[in-house]
């Protein structure tokens, strides 16, 4: 019973690994677990497969931090237009900013996009907060995320230039 | 590349096999790393092109392709080029580690 519940354990953990691991690195995934064939402790195949788990979670902070300049940037550029939007009397100009760079940097950096719309929609209600200056927000203080929305649009539309501009050479050569 | 201690423990390892391919689980023996610590770091030079892998057939039927891998010639003149700073930089600070 202890052993069917540890071999049960050892399978869900690598099917956990599997799962989380950038595609990138499913292929180490799979040679690690090959190897657990290997160890006939039970223990330590245990702590084998846990491994996984570990380098699972490395590998994906690898990925989610690798681009330090598009991070830079997209820190700069949150930083900037919420600074635009506290010191102006429109909200135009930063849902237009939002939007390219949302454009700019997913164009820019296409993988996990998501961490850009974070970035720049976030870094309002941010600055916001560690000022502690409400400023038009005051009244209704979940307005400070509508940030978000042009992100995600400036994203999707960086996403399709970035689709677009791959497939037009290969129609021009017609290759 | 930056060399962590135990990215000098896996190169080592490898360096000790000279040509011979090691499997990850051999390699996790022979340097004490846990099968988490080793395989990122086996990844990473294998990005930086100091390490070939190829898959291996189970001689046993049921059982999974195993990885093996060895140091490539760029990854073997490197690592002894980066081992060798790596000494004498820790020889400058003081007794540290050793390789």
């Amino acid at each position: 019973m202890k052993e069917y519940l540890a071999n049960a354990l050892v399978k869900w953990l690598n099917r956990l690994m599997l799962t989380v691991l950038p595609s990138d690195r499913r292929d180490w995934g799979i040679a690690l677990t090959a190897e657990q064939q290997q160890i006939t402790d039970l223990r330590e195949r245990l702590t084998w497969a846990a491994g996984g788990i570990f380098m699972s979670a490395h590998e994906w902070m690898r990925t989610l931090f690798s681009d330090r300049l598009v991070w830079l940037a997209g820190l700069a550029f949150g930083i900037a237009s919420a600074v635009v939007d506290l010191n102006s009397t429109t909200r135009w100009r930063y849902v237009a900013l939002l939007f390219v760079f949302g454009m700019i940097l997913t164009y820019w950096r296409p993988k996990w996009a998501w961490r850009w719309i974070a970035l720049l929609g976030l870094s309002l209600p941010a600055i916001v907060l560690i000022t502690n200056n409400w400023g038009p927000y005051s009244v209704d203080r979940f307005d400070v995320f509508y940030g978000l929305v042009p992100c995600t649009v400036g994203a999707l539309s960086g996403w399709g230039i970035r689709s677009a501009s791959r497939r037009l050479p290969h129609k021009l050569t017609g290759r | 590349m930056r060399l962590s201690s135990q990215t000098v423990e896996v190169v080592q390892a490898l360096m000790n096999n000279g040509r011979t391919w090691s499997y990850g689980y051999d390699l996790s023996k022979a340097t004490g790393l846990k099968s988490g610590t080793l395989y990122p770091i086996l990844a990473r030079l294998h990005d930086e092109g100091w390490l070939e892998n190829k898959w291996e057939q189970s001689a046993e039927p049921g059982r999974p392709p195993r990885h093996l891998y060895r140091l490539t010639a760029v990854g073997s003149l490197s690592a002894k080029r980066a081992l060798k700073t790596t000494v004498s930089k820790t020889r400058a600070r003081g007794p540290a580690y050793e390789v």
